[in-house]
C-alpha cells in the first residue's frame, strides 16, 4: 500500500494504457493475418485453377470432336497438354493438399489415370475417327463431373472461409478501436492529471517566488534597520567622550571614533585599520606597561582586560578590552584624569590627617613623659623661694632664678624638639629642595653658633673646591648643623677645638664636626640615634635625646645620611653627607 | 574532290549503314517456342521476332532461387533475363502484353523487367519445362528478394506456358 501510494498520480493510467497497447498490438496482429490471408488468396486462386481445368478439358473435348470431324486445324495435343498441365498443377504443392482438406484425393488419383487412358487413345487417332472422339468423350464427362464438385465444395469453402475471415476481421478491427478508444480515454485521464500536476507546480513555483520575494523584502528591511542601528550606534559612540574601537573575530577594526585617538595618540593603528593585536602592542611598547597597573578580571561575557596609564602631558587614561559575544573585542579609553588627581589629592589629605593625628599623639607622649622632670625641678625651686625667700641672700636667690630660668629654657627646647618630632611622626615636614653652596652654610652656622656659645672654637677644613653645590632644604641643613655643632661645643672641654671639614666623594658633600670630648662608649654607638636615647655619661649635661633622631631623619629625606664615629675619652666625629648637585645656579 | 572519291565515300556510309541497320535477328532454325512482336526493332520473321531455343541460348543465363504461390519449398529456376531478352529485340514500349498456350493473357509494365531481376524460366530444380508442366516458358519474379513481390497484384504476372509476347 504504501510503496503504491508513494507512485504518481499518473501511474494507473499509463498502466491502463500499456494493457490497451498490448491489447491493440494483439488486434492488429490478427489484421494483418486477414490481410495476409487475402493477399495469399488461396480460394479464389483454386477456384481459377478448377475452372481453368474444367474449360481445358472441354476444349480438349472441342478439339478431339472437330478432328473426328475433319477440321485439321484442330490441335488435340495441344489441348491435351494444356489439359495436363491443369491437372499436375492441381496435383501438387499448395493445391493438392487444399483439395486433399476437402476430400478430393481420389478423385485427383482418378483423373490422372484418366489421363493417362486418354493419352494412350489420343497417339492412334486419325481425322475422322468418332468412335474414339466419343471414347474420349466418355473418359472425359466424369471428370467433368468431379470437376463440377470440386468447384462446388471451393466455392462453398471460400464463402465459409471469407465469412470467417470477415468475422475475425470485425472482431480484430472493434479490438482495435476499443484499444485506442481506451488508449485515448486513458491518455485524456493522464493529461487531466500531468495538467493538475502541472498547475500545482505552477502554483507552488509561484507561491515559492513570492514567499522568495517576501523574505527578499524582509532581508532588506532588516538590512534597512540594521544599518539605522550601526548609524545610531555610530552616533552614540561619536558623541561618547570616551573614545571606542570594535574588532572583529579575526581582529580587524569595524568601528571606531574620533575621540580614542584623541585620547590616546598610541591608538592611531585603529585609525589606519591596523589589527587589534598591532594596536595592543603598540600601546604596551609605547605606554611601557611597568608604569601601569594591569589587571585581569572574569566577566559574564568572557575576559576583559583593564588598565590605567598616564600619558605624560596628558593625564591619566583608563583603557578597558572586553570580548564580545561573537568573539571580537571593544576597546574602550575614557579620560581618568579627574578621578585620578582626586584620588590622589583624597589620599594626601587623608595621610596628612593621619599624620595630625600622628602629631599630636607624639607630641602628648613625649610631653607627658619629658615635662615631668623639669616641671618637678621648677616646681621644688619655687617652694623653696616661696618658704624661705625673704630669709635668702640676695646671691643664693639669684642662683635659684638662674636655675629655675634653665629649667624653663629646657622646657622650651623641649617643646620645640617634640613639636619637631611630631612633625615627622605625622609626616608634616616639607622640604624644597634646590641647590645650594654647602660651604656658605657652614659658615653661617658656624657664626651663628660661636655668637650664642659665646667663644670662638670652631674651625672649617675646606678639602673641596669652592662652592661646593648641594641638592638640599637649607633649613633643614642648617637645623641639622646646628644640632651636631652645639652637640659639639657642649660634649668638649671649653677651649677645646671643633673641626668642620668640608670635601666630596663619589657624588656625594661630606661635612664632618669632630669635637676632643670624653667621646661615645662602644656600647651606646649602636643606639645613638634612638629617640629618647641619652648617654649615661651624658647625664649631668641637659639634653632630651632626640637631636640626632630629627637629625639624621631630616638628613635621609634628603637622599643624605649622619655617620658616627668615636673613640673614648679622644673624641667623637659626626659626618654629614648631602647629594652633589653641580648642574644647578646659585640662589 | 574527284566524283571517283565521292563515290566511295557514299558507298562506304551505305556499307556502315548496312552494318547499323543489318543486325537484324538470325531466323529461327528449330520449332519456334517464342514469339515477340510490336514496338520492337530487331526482327526476323516479317515484323515480328522468333525464337528457337538455339536463339534464347545466345542471351546470358541467370539463376533465380526463389519460392512459388503453386509449389512448396524454394524451387531453382534458370533461364534469361526478361530485360536482356527485350534488349536482344530492342523493345520501345511501355508494358508488353503476355499470351499463354492455354490462352492466359496479362499485360505488364516494362518497368517491372527493369526494376526488378524477372526470369524468363525455362527449367525448374535442373529439369527443363514442358508445355504439360509450365513449360516451355515461365516468367518468373524474384519473390523472396523482395518483400513488395509478395502481393497477388504480382502474382497474376507468372505468366507460364508463355507463348508470345506483344510489346506496346
Amino acid at each position: 500500500m504504501s510503496r503504491l501510494r508513494r507512485l504518481p498520480a499518473h501511474f494507473a493510467p499509463l498502466l491502463v494504457i500499456v494493457a490497451f497497447a498490448t491489447f491493440l498490438a494483439f488486434s492488429l496482429v490478427r489484421l494483418f493475418q486477414v490481410e495476409q490471408d487475402m493477399r495469399e488468396n488461396v480460394d479464389e486462386n483454386m477456384l481459377w485453377v478448377i475452372t481453368q481445368a474444367q474449360v481445358a478439358s472441354h476444349r480438349l473435348d472441342e478439339a478431339v470432336n472437330r478432328l473426328a470431324r475433319g477440321d485439321e486445324t484442330a490441335n488435340p495435343g495441344l489441348r491435351f497438354d494444356n489439359f495436363v498441365s491443369r491437372l499436375e498443377l492441381i496435383a501438387q504443392g499448395p493445391q493438392q493438399r487444399y483439395l486433399a482438406d476437402l476430400g478430393f484425393s481420389d478423385a485427383i488419383q482418378e483423373a490422372l489415370l484418366g489421363m493417362q487412358a486418354i493419352e494412350a487413345m489420343l497417339v492412334d487417332m486419325a481425322p475422322g475417327d468418332l468412335t474414339l472422339a466419343d471414347q474420349v468423350h466418355d473418359e472425359l464427362a466424369p471428370l467433368l463431373l468431379k470437376f463440377n464438385h470440386m468447384a462446388n465444395a471451393v466455392m462453398i469453402e471460400e464463402w465459409e472461409n471469407t465469412g470467417l475471415r470477415l468475422d475475425k476481421h470485425r472482431e480484430s478491427l472493434l479490438q482495435a478501436i476499443a484499444s485506442i478508444v481506451g488508449i485515448l480515454l486513458s491518455g485524456v485521464v493522464m493529461v487531466g492529471l500531468l495538467l493538475r500536476t502541472l498547475s500545482q507546480n505552477t502554483a507552488a513555483k509561484r507561491a515559492l517566488a513570492n514567499h522568495r520575494v517576501e523574505l527578499e523584502r524582509q532581508i532588506e528591511h532588516r538590512t534597512c534597520d540594521l544599518e539605522a542601528e550601526r548609524a545610531r550606534l555610530a552616533a552614540a559612540i561619536d558623541t561618547a567622550p570616551d573614545g571606542f574601537a570594535a574588532f572583529d573575530a579575526e581582529g580587524k577594526l569595524t568601528l571606531t571614533n574620533p575621540q580614542l585617538v584623541e585620547l590616546l595618540p598610541y591608538a592611531a593603528g585603529p585609525a589606519h585599520d591596523q589589527p587589534l593585536a598591532a594596536v595592543l602592542d603598540t600601546i604596551r611598547s609605547q605606554a611601557g606597561m611597568d608604569t601601569a597597573r594591569e589587571a585581569t578580571a572574569t566577566g559574564t561575557e568572557g575576559n576583559s582586560l583593564q588598565c590605567d596609564m598616564e600619558i605624560p602631558g596628558q593625564g591619566w587614561r583608563q583603557l578597558t578590552l572586553r570580548t564580545t559575544w561573537d568573539g571580537g573585542h571593544v576597546l574602550r579609553v575614557a579620560d581618568v584624569t579627574r578621578y585620578k588627581q582626586a584620588a590622589l589629592s583624597l589620599e594626601e589629605a587623608l595621610q596628612r590627617e593621619q599624620g595630625v593625628s600622628d602629631f599630636y599623639r607624639s607630641f602628648a607622649a613625649t610631653v607627658s613623659h619629658q615635662f615631668r622632670t623639669p616641671l618637678a625641678v621648677i616646681d621644688s625651686g619655687l617652694q623653696r623661694l616661696q618658704r624661705r625667700g625673704d630669709n635668702m641672700q640676695h646671691e643664693e636667690r639669684h642662683q635659684r632664678y638662674v636655675r629655675l630660668r634653665d629649667a624653663v629654657a629646657h622646657m622650651t627646647r623641649l617643646v620645640e624638639s617634640a613639636l619637631t618630632v611630631a612633625r615627622i611622626d605625622g609626616n608634616q615636614v616639607s622640604h624644597r629642595p634646590d641647590n645650594f653652596d654647602l660651604v656658605a652654610i657652614v659658615s653661617h652656622t658656624c657664626q651663628l653658633q660661636e655668637e650664642a656659645a659665646g667663644s670662638q672654637r670652631i674651625f672649617v677644613q675646606h678639602d673641596a673646591p669652592s662652592p661646593l653645590r648641594v641638592r638640599c632644604d637649607r633649613a633643614l641643613v642648617e637645623q641639622i648643623l646646628a644640632n651636631l655643632l652645639s652637640n659639639a661645643l657642649k660634649y668638649s672641654p671649653p677651649g677645646s677645638p671643633v673641626t668642620v671639614r668640608l670635601s666630596s666623594e663619589d657624588g656625594m658633600a661630606l661635612c664632618s664636626v669632630s669635637d676632643q670630648g670624653m667621646g661615645i662608649a662602644p656600647n651606646d654607638l649602636p643606639h645613638l640615634f634612638d629617640r629618647f636615647f641619652r648617654s649615661r655619661r651624658a647625664a649631668t649635661v641637659p639634653g632630651i635625646g632626640l637631636g640626632l633622631n630629627i637629625a639624621r631623619y631630616l638628613a635621609r629625606i634628603q637622599r643624605g645620611d649622619i655617620t658616627v664615629n668615636s673613640r673614648e675619652g679622644v673624641g667623637a666625629t659626626f659626618c654629614l653627607t648631602l647629594p652633589l648637585d653641580n648642574r644647578g645656579t646659585l640662589p | 574532290m574527284t566524283a571517283m572519291t565521292r563515290l566511295s565515300i557514299v558507298f562506304l556510309l551505305l556499307f556502315s549503314c548496312s552494318v547499323a541497320l543489318g543486325d537484324s535477328l538470325p531466323p529461327p532454325q528449330g520449332p519456334v517456342i517464342l514469339s515477340i512482336s510490336g514496338e520492337i526493332k530487331r526482327t526476323n520473321v516479317g515484323d515480328e521476332a522468333h525464337f528457337d531455343r538455339t536463339l534464347l541460348a545466345e542471351l546470358p543465363r541467370h539463376r533465380l532461387d526463389t519460392s512459388t504461390v503453386v509449389t512448396d519449398g524454394i524451387n531453382r529456376f534458370e533461364g534469361y533475363l526478361m530485360r536482356d531478352l527485350l534488349a536482344q529485340v530492342e523493345a520501345r514500349g511501355e508494358s508488353t502484353v503476355a499470351l499463354a498456350l492455354n490462352d492466359y493473357r496479362v499485360d505488364i509494365p516494362l518497368t517491372d523487367f527493369h526494376d526488378y531481376d524477372v526470369l524468363l524460366a525455362d527449367t525448374m530444380d535442373g529439369e527443363t519445362l514442358t508445355p504439360r508442366d509450365k513449360g516451355p516458358l515461365w516468367i518468373v519474379y524474384p519473390r523472396d528478394e523482395h518483400r513488395e513481390l509478395q502481393d497477388i497484384r504480382y502474382d497474376y504476372r507468372w505468366v507460364w506456358q508463355l507463348e508470345r509476347l506483344e510489346v506496346r
